[in-house]
C-alpha cells in the first residue's frame, strides 16, 4: 500500500501522536513528583484520603485490674483532594517558519513546551509538597552549602520520620542546584569507597537510604495567586525552604494526562499549538507530619 | 513620706487595659516595589496557612525577607 503520511490529515496525527509520547516519557523521567508521590491518573476530580480518618484517643487506658473501661468517641475527618489547577501552553508555528527553517520546529517545539511544563509541574509539586508538610526542621547556621552541616542535617531529618512501622517507601529530599556545594565537598570527604566513588563520578544520588532529588536555584518560591503563574491559586512562603519526606505518602493527581492540540487559526498561516495538564496534590493530613519543612538558617 | 492610709473601698477596680495582638508585620513606611509584592503575598499568606504564617513570623523570617528586599 502506498504510503499516504504526507498529507497534512495523517502527519498531524502523527505529529500529535509523536508530541504526546515525547511529553508523557519526558514528564515521567524528568518530574520530581512523579519519584517522590503516589500518581494518580484517574479522571477523579476529588480524591478521598486513603488512610483511616478516624482519630482515636491517642493514649490507652492503662489501669489496675477494676473490670470496668470508658469508651471513647471516634471522630472522622473528611480529607479531600480536590484537582485547583490547570497548566497550559500554547505557540504558533507560521507556515514560513516552518517552510524557511532548517529544523524540523514543531519537534523542537514540543521538546520546549515539554521541558516548560515540566518546569512548571516540579515547581508547583515541590512547592505545595513543602508547604502542606507540618514537620520542620531548622539547618545548622551556612545551611547546605557548609559542608559540615550536610552529615548533621541528613542524621536529623532521618530522626524525624524513624521510629513507625510500615512506612518507608524510601526517604526523599530536594535540594536546589546551589546547595550541593556543600553537600558535593562533603562526600568528597566521606568515607573511602563513599569518597571515591563521589569523586569520580560527582553527586551521588542516594545517601544513608535518602534520593536526593535537586532542582534549579529559586524553586522554593514566595509567590501568591496571579503573581508570578507559578502557584496557581496557592500561597507559598518557600523562599529558602527545602523539603525532606518519606516518598509515596503524597499523592499527585494528573487526570487525563497531557493533551495536545493542533490547529487551523483564521487570519494566521501555519498552526498553533496548545497544550495543558490538570493537576492537584495534597499531603494528606495523616501523614503530614512525616514531609518536613526545612528552613535553611 | 507619711504613709497614706487607703481604705479598701476606695480603690476603684479598674477593667484590665484589652491586649492588642499585633497580626501585622512592622513594615518600613517607603517600601519597595520587590517589598510591596512580598507583602501582597504575606497578607495572602496570612488567611491561607495562619498556623505556618504565625510560626515563620515569630522567628523572624518574614523580617529577614523584607529587609533583603530592600
Amino acid at each position: 500500500m502506498a504510503n499516504t503520511i504526507g498529507t497534512a490529515t495523517l502527519s498531524s496525527v502523527w505529529r500529535a501522536s509523536y508530541a504526546k509520547k515525547t511529553l508523557q516519557l519526558s514528564l515521567r523521567s524528568s518530574l520530581v513528583a512523579e519519584a517522590i508521590c503516589k500518581v494518580d491518573r484517574s479522571d477523579s476530580y476529588y480524591i478521598h484520603s486513603p488512610y483511616l480518618s478516624g482519630t482515636l484517643a491517642a493514649v490507652v487506658n492503662t489501669s489496675g485490674k477494676t473490670g470496668t473501661y470508658a469508651v471513647t468517641a471516634q471522630t472522622t475527618v473528611e480529607d479531600t483532594l480536590t484537582v485547583s489547577e490547570e497548566l497550559t501552553y500554547a505557540t504558533h508555528v507560521y507556515d514560513f517558519e516552518r517552510r524557511l527553517a532548517t529544523i524540523d520546529l514543531f519537534k523542537s517545539f514540543v521538546m520546549e513546551l515539554s521541558n516548560a511544563l515540566t518546569d512548571s509541574i516540579n515547581t508547583w509539586v515541590v512547592n505545595q509538597i513543602c508547604e502542606q508538610g507540618t514537620g520542620t526542621y531548622s539547618t545548622p547556621a551556612g545551611g547546605f552549602t557548609t559542608a559540615a552541616n550536610w552529615p548533621v542535617i541528613l542524621a536529623n531529618l532521618l530522626a524525624t520520620v524513624s521510629g513507625y512501622r510500615g512506612l518507608p517507601d524510601g526517604y526523599f529530599i530536594v535540594l536546589e542546584n546551589t546547595d550541593l556545594v556543600g553537600v558535593l565537598q562533603s562526600q568528597f570527604a566521606s568515607g573511602f569507597n563513599f569518597a571515591d566513588a563521589s569523586l569520580r563520578n560527582g553527586l551521588i544520588g542516594n545517601q544513608a537510604g535518602v534520593d536526593i532529588y535537586v532542582v534549579p536555584s529559586g524553586t522554593f518560591k514566595d509567590d501568591s495567586a496571579g503573581a508570578s503563574g507559578y502557584s496557581g491559586t496557592q500561597t507559598w512562603t518557600n523562599s529558602g525552604h527545602r523539603v525532606f519526606g518519606i516518598k509515596g505518602l503524597v499523592t499527585y493527581a494528573n487526570p487525563g494526562g497531557i493533551t495536545y492540540r493542533e490547529l487551523d487559526v483564521t487570519l494566521k498561516t501555519g498552526k498553533e499549538i496548545a497544550m495543558w495538564a490538570n493537576i492537584g496534590l495534597k499531603v494528606w493530613n495523616k501523614i503530614a507530619g512525616f514531609i518536613v519543612d526545612i528552613t535553611v538558617t | 513620706m507619711a504613709k497614706r492610709k487607703v481604705k479598701v473601698d476606695d480603690i476603684e477596680e479598674k477593667e484590665p487595659e484589652p491586649v492588642v495582638v499585633e497580626d501585622e508585620i512592622d513594615v518600613p513606611d517607603k517600601l519597595t516595589l520587590a517589598q510591596e509584592e512580598f507583602v501582597k503575598i504575606l497578607n495572602a499568606y496570612r488567611k491561607s496557612n495562619p498556623e505556618k504564617y504565625a510560626a515563620k513570623k515569630a522567628c523572624g523570617e518574614f523580617d529577614k525577607k523584607l529587609a533583603a528586599l530592600a
